[in-house]
């Protein structure tokens, strides 16, 4: 198969991605916070969201020429001013020539996803009523399968590695069914799939030559076997299907992530949701709260606007500090499974998470509440590893867990 | 031997090579200067042979790209304060990011290490000495099976953070690694057709030995082998001018400060005329040298100031007692191997380590460019040329870099040395 990278010269790819990232080194250096927060080298970004939250509602990086936000009422405004977009008016993302060989499967404008969603299964529109309880069903079965074939090793104190064996597997075979992929091209769909995981971080910050060149080619190798299924005729289905997938797989298997290593690291939580899986829900709506698996969002003035009093030119960038946003409520605490509803800001459904949201929620429910009942011993074997160039997913290199038999979860080491 | 020089083009990262090219040629063996074409006309000058390689295409991009100011970009990289102590992860890899990005791809473009690659596998040298940003030249050297080594024109800051940098990576989980300049080296040298593994990179960034003129005292403490130089001097076409063969009837003392000083240095209200009428009472001869556009009206200039366009520093220092410096790597070997003290007003690259160390060795002051004015600069100068103490460690690190072998008597270890190394 011929794919784009192969024709691309690779130096040329691995210079502006190198200047790229030394732009945002070098923005960092001259205390930029919002170039602390891509630059993601350390564990907790929070100290970092928190000073653009100190230079005002709207905070201006004239460096990296964006425009950020850690308000709540600033980040509700954007998402529902027509001003605001997912792409400029001619389609373009901006800072695209600074990010090349970026995913590309969540660049659309919200008319078309509005249209899109109507594609993304073949029935229609997807997870409306009826059709969410039985795909958390479905979700769910899935997700005991799974874990038996897990049982010996987390038992073992074998330090599985629970996203990569467990939350990206899970998800993508509910992605699957739910497309209608056939099971000779399960495994190519699959590791397409995992391909893409760098997706969204790539449009914000510059990926690893190796890993930009991966990640163009699983891309590319995606769209192909959506392409052979019976939908695949039709561009804009494939589009969509693929939208589906990659916008709810990677964001899917960080939020259990989150979840599962929130929930073990507070005494007593994992033994909640042991007791009563029915926590799930709960559990979800409080990670997208305090943790939440996409913590950048970005999007794109239309037009010359003004937000919170400050002038943001037509082409210009603004980004929304998902995490920070939330912790702008006057009761913002730590993760609590206990906690009354919330409302967080959590999968904006302006654009793809119109209906990769609900999905992404559902499977999330659906891995916690099997992975409480099934392992109520679960426990973390060693350090959680979050992959470098990541700041707006966090996403997983590996979260090691393992398993005693018994309900009584163990004290967790601190992570 | 067959032994290929190369510096990317700029006249004074060349001028460093010069000596040494002359004494292996001096020593019967074949010579050629490798750079982007703007140099040849200085390469030529030098009576060496140059071979043209590649564009300067690499290094217009990025100035486009950042709009022209290189000084900014420094900001950040900070070699004095990391000297010794280990770094942060966060701080090492910023370094390295911003080193590959904003100064080795650049200055070694894809054209010029293609070139560079052909010209090694036709004429085949024996040995390739490079200057230490080059790495077009270990490149190709290790495409030919040449050896390979560097000729360092200040103190190793760039190995050194290097070393830093690869202790803490190695620290760091699986997942969470990154070498910018290792992935640089890489995808170069897979255009090549050629591996790199791990040995590979670090010996292309280090070269197979280091060639350092430095006075022993003040070399970092990096690893791999270090072959001891005299420096010598070379200026660039040098006339001495008649003033200069007259003996100064009072101490004299230089003040360079290059082009850049002007313009970033000590805020816009200090100006270069008005810290040279602040050395008016100065019971000294003051040589300022100076381009046509930094030069003041002459009814500004205390009678005790000469102004000069261009003098060969290697002529001029044995006559000054001091000398006011930006750091600039040619002035401060310079003015160190003729024992003069310097006061070095220091921010690109490595120039205030130099300053840092020049001061801690007592023979020298440093000054931090947002402090110069006219009281710390004339301050700065009386006490110079009051302190004996400081002439005295001047005159130290100057025999230091006297002991030394010269480059004619190095020869010969070079070519046991290439023998050694050279892989065909």
């Amino acid at each position: 198969m011929s794919l784009a990278p192969t024709v691309i010269d690779p130096a040329v790819v691995g210079r502006r991605l190198q200047l790229t990232r030394a732009a945002q080194w070098f923005a960092g250096a001259q205390d930029d916070p919002y170039a602390l927060v891509l630059r993601a080298e350390t564990a907790d970004p929070a100290p970092y969201e928190e000073r653009v939250r100190a230079r005002g509602p709207l905070f201006h990086s004239e460096l990296l020429d964006t425009w950020v936000t850690a308000s709540r009422a600033v980040a509700d405004e954007v998402i529902a001013a027509p001003a605001f977009d997912g792409l400029t008016t001619d389609g373009r993302r901006p800072g695209e020539r600074q990010l090349p060989l970026s995913g590309t499967a969540l660049d659309a404008d919200r008319a078309t996803w509005e249209r899109l969603g109507a594609l993304t299964v073949q029935d229609g529109p997807l997870l409306s009523g009826q059709h969410r309880t039985a795909l958390r069903e479905s979700a769910g079965a899935h997700a005991r399968t799974l874990l038996d074939g897990l049982a010996d090793s987390l038992y073992a104190d074998g330090a599985v590695d629970l996203v990569d064996t467990y939350a990206r597997r899970l998800v993508a075979r509910v992605i699957r069914e739910q497309l209608g992929v056939p099971q000779p091209l399960a495994n190519v769909f699959d590791d397409a799939l995992t391909g893409c995981r760098g997706t969204f971080d790539s449009v914000l910050c510059p990926q690893l030559l190796p890993d930009a060149v991966a990640g163009a080619r699983a891309e590319a190798e995606l769209t192909a076997v959506l392409s052979k299924l019976p939908t695949g005729r039709d561009p804009e289905a494939v589009t969509a299907a693929r939208a589906l997938a990659v916008g709810t797989a990677e964001p899917t298997a960080t939020l259990v992530g989150n979840a599962v290593q929130a929930l073990l690291e507070r005494p007593g939580q994992w033994a909640a949701l042991a007791q009563d899986p029915g926590l799930a829900a709960a559990a979800v709506t409080e990670t997208l709260r305090a943790a939440p698996p996409v913590r950048l969002e970005w999007r794109v003035a239309r037009k010359d606007t003004e937000v919170a009093g400050e002038p943001v030119p037509a082409g210009g960038r603004l980004v929304i500090l998902v995490a920070a946003v939330n912790r702008d409520a006057a009761d913002a605490t730590p993760f609590d499974l206990s906690r009354p509803e919330s409302a967080p800001f959590g999968l904006p459904g302006d654009l793809y998470f119109r209906f990769c949201g609900p999905l992404v929620t559902a499977v999330a429910e659906a891995a916690l509440g099997a992975l409480g009942e099934r392992f109520p011993g679960l426990y973390t074997a060693g350090p959680a590893v979050r992959r470098r160039r990541s700041p707006v997913l966090h996403g997983y290199a590996r979260l090691p867990v393992a398993a005693t038999r018994g309900a009584r979860a163990l004290p967790t080491a601190a992570v | 031997m067959r032994i290929l020089l190369t510096s990317f083009a700029h006249n004074t990262h060349y001028y460093n090579l010069v000596a040494l090219g002359w004494a292996l040629r001096c020593a019967g063996h074949d010579v050629r200067v490798a750079s982007q074409p703007s140099l040849t006309d200085t390469i030529t000058a030098s009576g060496l042979t140059a071979v043209p390689v590649g564009d300067d295409g690499a290094i217009i991009e990025l100035i486009t790209e950042i709009g022209g100011d290189l000084v900014l970009y420094q900001q950040g990289m900070d070699f004095a304060d990391t000297r010794d102590a280990p770094q942060s992860w966060e701080h090492a890899l910023g370094q390295q990011t911003i080193m590959s990005a904003m100064c080795f791809a650049p200055l070694n473009g894809d054209s010029t290490i293609d070139d560079m690659v052909a010209l090694a596998r036709s004429w085949q040298p024996d040995l390739v000495l490079w200057e230490p940003f080059t790495y077009a030249g270990p490149i190709a050297a290790h495409a030919c099976g040449a050896a390979h080594a560097r000729l360092l024109w200040g103190p190793d800051v760039v190995l050194n953070a290097r070393q830093q940098f690869r202790r803490l990576l190695d620290e760091r989980p699986a997942g969470q690694r990154e070498d910018p300049v290792g992935e640089w080296l890489t995808w170069t040298l897979e255009r090549h057709g050629l591996a790199a593994d791990e040995d590979t990179v670090e010996e292309l960034f280090a070269g197979q030995w280091t060639i350092d003129p430095s006075a022993q005292s003040l070399r970092l403490p990096v690893r791999g082998e270090v072959v001891p130089m005299r420096f010598v001097p070379y200026n660039g076409a040098s006339v001495i001018p008649d003033w200069l063969s007259e003996r100064p009837d009072r101490p004299r003392v230089c003040i360079t400060l290059g082009v850049s000083t002007r313009e970033t240095y000590g805020g816009d209200d200090v100006h270069f005329h008005e810290l040279l009428a602040g050395l008016a009472d100065v019971d000294a001869e003051i040589i300022a040298t100076l381009d046509a556009g930094q030069l003041p009206d002459a009814g500004d200039l205390p009678a005790n100031v000469r102004v000069v366009d261009f003098v060969p520093l290697d002529a001029l220092l044995p006559s000054c007692a001091a000398i006011v410096h930006h750091g600039g790597a040619g002035t401060c070997f310079t003015a160190t191997l003729h024992g003069v003290p310097q006061i070095v007003v220091a921010s690109l690259w490595d120039a205030p380590l130099k300053a840092l160390q020049l001061a801690e060795a007592g023979a020298g002051i440093a000054l931090a460019p947002e402090k110069l004015d006219v009281h710390t600069l004339r301050d700065a100068v009386v006490h110079a040329l009051e302190s004996h103490e400081m002439a005295e460690r001047a005159r130290c690190l100057s025999e230091e870099m006297l002991a030394a072998p010269t480059p004619a008597a190095l020869v010969p270890r070079l070519e046991r040395l290439t023998a050694a190394h050279r892989r065909v």
